[in-house]
């Protein structure tokens, strides 16, 4: 299956003389590589670690709570409450560090010295936070975690919401009202992709146990929280110590009539970013995933039989030739794999085109490049993780089975010709 | 000493509606460095011939043996590693394949040929080209040639591994007589000067009697 250089000379002649089978071949195999690398791509921005969230593959996500009422069907759920977020997250054994935040940005209305109202991405977060996602810093400080016990009405604004609401990014002291209370900026920092989703925001305000809402005897409420693991830490591991804590509590919550239903919870941010479950289910893993190898299927295969028959009639111009190469001593593995070698160069044609409209696409979706194109033109996270080796090795891993299936069936067919009609112009298959 | 023997060679073709016996019990002989013809009317089954002696057909019964080789017993690469040492082909319409250069048509039988590196395959190519008076169209593609030159390709194409016999379907069936009698002159020349054995099928009555032997077929028989 190698191509040298006659080979190659050949492809170009065949491609060049049937211009209307070579578009629809090359637009059917961009299109379908389109397709593909755009959901493979979307899926890894949410689980590949960039700025603010390079450290995604050490976090794990104590989210959501469903309390059962002991004697009843019935349940509640929602995000944690703060109380039962310590009590079930604090302190594990192999985390670094925990913080209690919104794993959901709330919309709010902000005015600033403008007098203009903003509809922001608000996020309470506690001290932690910051340590734990690496936003950069341009103005200011963030909140220190006795600001945040006290409940201290300060924020920390995005760049483009100190333009927005101040028409100036050097808005330290100024004071924003958020829902109509006011709180001090005391920090600006850089806009973050809104691929970044745990991480993102317009305005970050504390949270603690004063600020998070709290319903259902306090077990249920707003708070989520996220662990950085130590390296090497087990997850599984972790999950059992959560899952006895679960128990404790269930001990503790029996005199209110009521028990915390253990979801598999912590999750990691693959099981966060692909969501597809509530605060009284658990994730769906392999269900997800049968899903995704389906959606990958048809993406695969409806293309491969445009491109079979494409390939067929492509083949059929040639059938004289083939059976003049059979006549020199080609054998029939061989034309086939010649076929097949010729067909993947086309291939991978094909889907460097639908890559790199992937590429396009993918840095216009609204909210990956919130500086706008000029982050584009730097070494930025996102555009490294476009490029990334394993993605073009994917590429090159969907081209080869979009030709194998594409190709296949045609070059055998192509192969069993009889070679005499073959060489005749005659095909008889 | 026979180079290709054929015993009780039969050839039937089947469809749906109607068998037709193309061959039936065809038993002959050619001899090392002979010059054939094969002559007799349309469709009487000379072609058929020349395919299953080129292995290209596969006879219904009866045995084919060539070079002392029951060729029918030959699988699909075995038939092919065969047919690439030592048979060559010529056929009416040339069949050079039109997307590649002279170079590399004639190189075309060496590419299947294990054990040639691309600078002796490029040798053998200019050798074969000079000798035929074609190495100044090396680099043409054959939309740029003559029927003549066409056909003087596609006899550099059969000899260029030197097989040891050359197949010729009506080498000169498309060609005018000037360059027919310069392609068969090339014949001649393969014959005499290598000991090439030649079969040629032809419907030329003159070029045949220019052959060591003529054999006149009708309905599928040898009559002469």
């Amino acid at each position: 299956m190698t191509m040298n250089s006659n080979k190659l000379r050949q492809l170009v002649y065949d491609l060049r003389h049937q211009p209307v089978v070579t578009w629809i071949t090359l637009t059917g195999t961009a299109l379908s590589v389109f397709l593909m690398m755009t959901v493979i791509s979307m899926e890894q921005l949410y689980t590949m670690p960039f700025a603010p969230e390079s450290n995604r593959p050490r976090l794990l996500f104590g989210q959501n709570m469903e309390v059962g009422f002991i004697g009843s069907q019935g349940s509640s759920s929602s995000a944690l409450g703060y109380s039962p977020a310590e009590k079930l997250y604090r302190r594990l054994p192999g985390v670094e560090m925990e913080a209690m935040f919104q794993i959901e940005s709330q919309n709010a209305e902000a005015e600033g010295s403008t007098g203009r109202p903003y509809e922001v991405k608000c996020r309470r977060v506690d001290h932690n936070f910051w340590k734990i996602y690496d936003h950069t810093l341009l103005e200011g400080r963030y909140f220190d975690s006795i600001e945040c016990a006290a409940g201290t009405r300060m924020a920390v604004i995005s760049q483009e919401m100190a333009r927005n609401l101040f028409n100036n990014e050097n808005v330290i002291g100024f004071e924003v009202l958020v829902g109509y209370v006011p709180y001090k900026v005391v920090g600006v920092v850089k806009n973050t992709s809104a691929l970044a989703r745990q991480a993102s925001g317009d305005i970050f305000l504390p949270m603690s146990q004063a600020t998070a809402s709290s319903y259902q005897h306090g077990m249920l409420g707003n708070v989520s929280v996220v662990m950085l693991l130590e390296d090497g830490a087990d997850k599984e591991k972790i999950r059992n110590e959560v899952k006895a804590r679960y128990a404790t509590l269930a001990t503790e919550l029996a005199d209110q009539g009521m028990v915390p239903i253990y979801h598999e919870q912590p999750y990691d941010v693959g099981t966060v970013s692909r969501g597809g479950y509530g605060s009284n289910n658990s994730p769906d893993d392999s269900g997800y995933k049968r899903e995704r190898m389906i959606t990958y299927l048809i993406l695969l295969l409806l293309p491969a039989i445009n491109l079979s028959s494409m390939l067929h009639s492509r083949i059929r111009r040639r059938v004289s030739e083939f059976g003049i190469r059979r006549a020199f001593g080609c054998t029939r593995a061989r034309l086939m794999g010649d076929i097949i070698s010729e067909n993947f160069v086309v291939t991978v044609l094909g889907a460097l085109v639908g890559w790199l409209c992937s590429l396009v696409f993918l840095m216009s979706y609204s909210g990956l490049y919130q500086n706008g194109w000029g982050d584009i033109i730097g070494d930025t996270p996102a555009l490294t993780m476009l490029l990334d080796w394993r993605l073009l090795l994917m590429l090159l891993g969907v081209c080869f089975i979009l030709n194998i299936i594409s190709a296949s069936l045609p070059a055998w067919l192509a192969s069993r010709v009889n070679t005499v009609e073959a060489i005749n112009g005659r095909h008889t298959k | 000493m026979s180079i290709i023997s054929l015993k009780e060679v039969s050839k039937l073709y089947r469809t749906k509606e109607i068998e037709t016996m193309a061959l039936e019990n065809i038993n002959l002989d050619i001899e090392e460095g002979e010059f054939v013809s094969i002559m007799g009317p349309s469709g009487c089954g000379k072609s058929t011939l020349l395919n299953i002696m080129g292995l290209l057909d596969s006879a219904s019964s009866g045995s084919v043996d060539i070079l002392d080789c029951n060729v029918g017993k030959l699988g699909d690469s075995a038939s092919a590693r065969f047919r690439n040492a030592n048979l060559g082909f010529v056929f009416q319409s040339f069949h050079l394949i039109p997307s590649l250069n002279v170079a590399a048509n004639v190189e075309l039988p060496l590419v299947y040929r294990s054990g040639v590196s691309a600078a002796e395959r490029r040798r053998m190519v200019q050798e074969v080209l000079e000798r035929l008076g074609m190495s100044h169209r090396i680099k043409h593609l054959p939309t740029q040639l003559s029927g003549g030159q066409c056909q003087r390709v596609a006899i550099a194409r059969a000899i260029v591994g030197k097989p040891k016999i050359v197949l010729a379907d009506e080498p000169t069936g498309n060609l005018d007589s000037r360059m027919g009698a310069e392609v068969m002159s090339l014949l001649h020349r393969l014959n005499k000067e290598d000991g090439t054995t030649v079969v040629m099928v032809t419907h030329n009555e003159e070029q045949a009697r220019q052959t060591d032997r003529i054999i006149r077929f009708f309905d599928g028989h040898i009559v002469s």
